[in-house]
C-alpha cells in the first residue's frame, strides 16, 4: 500500500474523529449542517483508495473520479460551515467596531462632516442590531456584555471546524494531483497520459512552420 | 443585445432599490457575495499555500538561492538573438507585472486590512514569498509547452501545459481552464480595474468637473453618471488602441509604463514610510503579533484560531488577488518570452509576487497603518481607505496623498487591463482558434466600459468567483506536472549559466586563438 492510499484511507477517519470529539454544534450557534456533506466525502474518499489498491486502467478511472467527488462533497461542507462563520463574524465586528471619527487635528469639509453624521448614524443602527441578534439568540435579556465570552467561544468553534473541513477537503485534491501525475499513470497502466519527456527540445527550438 | 442588457442593469443596480427586481438583485448580490467568501475560504487558500510550500521545500529555496541570477535575466544578461519567442524576459516580466500590480495593490490591501485586520498584511507578505514559487513552477511549464497557433502567434500558459504535459486524457481539464480564464479576464482584469478606476476619480475629482457630470443618468440602461461613461469610453479607447498590436505592442508599452507607475506610487509611499520610520520596527511587531497570535481580546477569550483565519483569509485572497500566483494568469504572458530556457523565464517571473505583494503591497499596508487610517475610517475600504491614508500621511498637504493615490490607481487599472487581455485573447485562441481573437479583443473592450458603470461590491465578488475557477483546475495540473519542473530545474543548474556578454567574449577569445 502506498503512502498516498494510506493517506487517503486515514484522513477521513481521523478528521471524523477530531469532530466527533470537538462537537462543534453542541450548544453554540454553530449548526451540524456540515455534516451530510461531509460523510458522503468521507466515504468516498475511502472508497477511492480502496479501488487505488489494485493497480489497474479501470480502477484507476473510478478510484480518481472518486477522488473528485470527494473533493466536491468537502468543499459542499465547507459552505454551511462557512456562512455560519461569516454570519458569526459579521454580527461580532457589527458589536465590537469602534465609533467613527476624523483625526486628530485633521481640516475637514462641510462635506467630510455630513459623511461623519451619516457613518455615525449607520454605526449606531448596525450596532444595535448585533447587540439585539446575539441576545436573541443565547436567550440574554440582561446586560448587553453578558455574552461576550459565548460569542468568542462560538467563533473559536467554527474557525476550528473550517480548519478541520479544509485539511480534508486538501487530502483529496493533493490525491487528485498525485493520482494525475505521469509515473502514477505508468503504475496503472492508463493510457492517453503524455508520453513527451521532460527535457526532450522543446517545439519552440524550431521555425514556426516547422512546429 | 436583448439578453445582455437586463443582466447589465441586474448587475450594476443598487440592491437597496424598493422595487419587484430589488429582492433578486439581493439575492444575487448575497449569492456571489457567499460564492466569493466560500471559493476563497480556507481550503482553497491552503491549497494555493501549500502549493508555494511544497515547491519551496521541494527546491530547496530558490526564492533566496537564485534570486540574484532571477534578476540577472530580468536586466537582460541573459539574452540571446537567435532564441525562439516574441518579446524579451524584460518585456514579458513587464507585461505580467502590468497585470498583477494594479488595483489590488491600493484597494485589495485596505480591504484586506479592513477585513481581516493589521496582521493580514503579513499574510499577504507570506502568501506572496510562496507565491513565488507558484509562479516560478507555472512560468517554466509555460515555456516548455508553449506552441504556435494557427496566425503564427504564440500560444502558452497553462491550457497548454495541460494539453501536452498532463496528455490528450486530460484535454477537458485544459479546456475548463482556458473556459474560466476567458470568463475571469472579464473579472478582475478589466471590470474591477476600470470600476475601482472610475470610484476613485469620481470621489477625487468629482467637484472640479461641471456639476452636471457628477449628476445621476440612465445611459444603456446603466445607472450612472456622464463622468463615468466619459471615463469609461476613453478608457476602453486607450486599451483598445494598445491590445490590437497584440503582445509585441502590449509588451512594449508594459515596458514603459510598469516602472513609471511602479516609480511613482512608490514614491509617494515611501514618502509618508520614511517619515514615520521610527514607528516602522514597532508597527511590523505588532503586525506579526495579530497575524499569528490574533488580537489581546480575543486571545483572552480563547478566539484566536477565529482572529488568525480571517486574518489569514482575507490576507491571502488579496495577495492571490494582486500577485495572480497559481491563477495560471501570468504564464500565458510569460509563454511569450524569447528564451529556449524554461527555468530562466521561471526565475523571472518569480520576482513578480517578490515586487507585487512584498514590496509594494507591504508599503501600500504600512502606510494605512502607520497613519491609523484603518481606525480613523474603519467602515471604509478598498481604494478609499488607501486614498485617506496618503491624505493622512502627507499631512502637510494632503490632495498630495489623494492625487498620488487616485493617478497611481488609473496608471494600474489601464495598464492591468491591457495586460488581461492578452491572457483571454490567448485563451480565445486556444478554445476556437485564431479567428476568436479579433471578436474577443472588441467584446473586452466594451466590457471595460461596463466595468466603469456597474456596481462595485457585485465586480469584485463576481471576479473573486471567476479567479477561484481558473485557479482550481491550474493547481491540479500545477502538482501533477512537479516532476517536469523538478527535471528542469535539475538540468538547468547541473550546466553553468554564463551570461551572453561574457559567452561572446570567451567565443571571441577562442576565435583569435585559433
Amino acid at each position: 500500500m502506498s503512502p498516498a492510499i494510506l493517506i487517503n484511507l486515514l484522513f477521513p477517519i481521523v478528521t471524523g474523529l477530531i469532530l466527533w470529539i470537538m462537537k462543534p454544534a453542541e450548544g453554540s450557534l454553530v449548526s451540524y449542517d456540515f455534516l451530510l456533506w461531509f460523510g458522503v466525502g468521507a466515504v468516498l474518499q475511502i472508497l477511492a483508495s480502496i479501488s487505488l489498491m489494485t493497480r489497474n486502467h479501470t480502477r484507476w478511472v473510478i478510484g480518481w473520479t472518486l477522488l473528485w467527488i470527494a473533493s466536491a462533497s468537502y468543499m459542499a461542507s465547507y459552505a454551511p460551515a462557512h456562512l455560519q462563520d461569516g454570519l458569526i463574524e459579521g454580527k461580532w465586528n457589527e458589536v465590537k467596531a469602534p465609533e467613527p471619527q476624523f483625526p486628530k487635528g485633521m481640516e475637514v469639509s462641510d462635506k467630510e462632516q455630513a459623511d461623519l453624521v451619516v457613518r455615525k448614524s449607520k454605526w449606531k443602527k448596525d450596532r444595535a442590531a448585533a447587540d439585539l441578534w446575539f441576545r436573541d439568540q443565547y436567550k440574554i435579556t440582561s446586560t448587553a456584555e453578558s455574552y461576550d465570552s459565548l460569542a468568542q467561544r462560538d467563533l473559536a468553534k467554527a474557525a476550528y471546524l473550517l480548519y478541520v473541513l479544509a485539511f480534508a477537503f486538501l487530502s483529496s485534491f493533493f490525491s487528485i494531483s498525485w493520482f494525475a501525475g505521469r509515473g502514477r499513470l505508468h503504475e496503472y497502466d492508463v493510457k492517453g497520459g503524455s508520453e513527451e519527456d521532460p527535457l526532450a527540445v522543446n517545439l519552440m527550438g524550431r521555425d514556426p512552420a516547422d512546429a | 443585445m436583448t439578453f445582455v442588457l437586463p443582466i447589465l442593469g441586474v448587475l450594476q443596480a443598487d440592491p437597496g432599490a424598493d422595487t419587484a427586481t430589488s429582492s433578486f438583485l439581493e439575492q444575487l448580490g448575497t449569492f456571489l457575495s457567499d460564492a466569493a467568501g466560500w471559493s476563497w475560504g480556507l481550503p482553497f487558500i491552503l491549497m494555493l499555500g501549500s502549493v508555494g510550500l511544497f515547491y519551496t521545500v521541494r527546491l530547496g529555496l530558490p526564492q533566496f538561492r537564485n534570486f540574484k541570477h532571477a534578476i540577472g535575466i530580468g536586466a537582460g544578461r541573459y539574452d540571446e538573438d537567435g532564441d525562439p519567442g516574441e518579446v524579451t524576459h524584460f518585456q514579458a516580466l513587464s507585461a505580467a507585472l502590468s497585470a498583477t500590480v494594479g488595483v489590488g495593490n491600493i484597494a485589495g490591501v485596505a480591504t484586506a486590512i479592513a477585513m481581516g485586520g493589521p496582521g493580514a498584511a503579513i499574510w499577504m507578505a507570506i502568501f506572496g514569498f510562496f507565491g513565488m514559487m507558484t509562479k516560478f513552477a507555472s512560468c517554466t511549464l509555460a515555456i516548455r509547452y508553449r506552441v504556435y497557433d494557427e496566425g503564427g502567434a504564440i500560444l502558452g500558459g497553462p491550457m497548454e501545459s495541460i494539453r501536452r504535459g498532463l496528455g490528450p486524457r486530460f484535454h477537458w481539464l485544459a479546456g475548463a481552464f482556458a473556459i474560466c480564464a476567458l470568463i475571469a479576464s472579464f473579472g478582475g482584469g478589466n471590470m474591477v480595474q476600470a470600476n475601482q478606476m472610475a470610484n476613485a476619480f469620481t470621489h477625487e475629482f468629482a467637484d472640479s468637473f461641471p456639476s452636471g457630470m457628477s449628476e445621476d443618468i440612465s445611459f444603456l440602461g446603466l445607472d450612472t453618471n456622464w463622468l463615468r461613461v466619459t471615463l469609461g469610453i476613453v478608457v476602453a479607447a486607450i486599451v483598445g488602441l494598445v491590445i490590437i498590436g497584440g503582445i509585441k505592442r502590449i509588451g512594449h508599452v508594459a515596458g514603459i509604463l510598469v516602472p513609471v507607475m511602479a516609480l511613482f506610487y512608490v514614491g509617494g509611499a515611501g514618502t509618508i514610510i520614511a517619515l514615520h520610520a521610527s514607528e516602522v520596527p514597532a508597527m511590523l511587531s505588532e503586525m506579526f503579533r495579530l497575524a499569528f497570535l490574533g488580537g489581546q481580546e480575543q486571545v483572552a477569550g480563547g478566539a484566536v484560531g477565529y482572529t488568525v483565519v480571517g486574518a489569514l483569509t482575507w490576507g491571502a485572497r488579496r495577495a492571490v488577488f494582486s500577485n495572480e500566483a497559481g491563477l495560471g494568469s501570468a504564464p500565458i504572458a510569460h509563454a511569450a518570452a524569447r528564451t529556449k530556457e524554461p527555468i530562466r523565464e521561471g526565475l523571472v517571473a518569480m520576482l513578480e509576487p517578490f515586487i507585487d505583494t512584498i514590496v509594494i503591497c507591504m508599503m501600500t499596508a504600512l502606510v494605512i497603518l502607520l497613519t491609523d487610517a484603518h481606525v480613523y475610517f474603519h467602515d471604509k475600504e478598498g481604494a478609499v481607505l488607501t486614498r485617506e491614508a496618503f491624505r493622512l500621511g502627507l499631512e502637510s498637504a494632503p490632495w498630495l496623498g489623494a492625487v498620488v493615490v487616485s493617478i497611481g490607481l488609473v496608471l494600474f487599472a489601464i495598464s492591468t487591463a491591457i495586460s488581461w487581455s492578452y491572457y483571454g485573447d490567448r485563451c480565445a485562441s486556444f478554445l476556437f482558434g485564431a479567428w476568436a481573437v479579433k471578436p474577443y479583443r472588441a467584446i473586452y473592450v466594451g466590457v471595460i466600459f461596463l466595468g466603469a458603470n456597474l456596481n462595485a461590491k457585485t465586480v469584485w465578488n463576481f471576479s473573486d468567483v471567476a479567479n477561484a475557477a481558473m485557479a482550481f483546475w491550474h493547481i491540479v495540473a500545477l502538482l501533477a506536472l512537479t516532476p517536469v519542473v523538478i527535471a528542469l530545474y535539475r538540468d538547468y543548474f547541473s550546466r553553468p549559466q554564463i551570461p551572453t556578454k561574457q559567452l561572446e567574449e570567451a567565443k571571441r577569445r577562442e576565435g583569435g586563438d585559433a
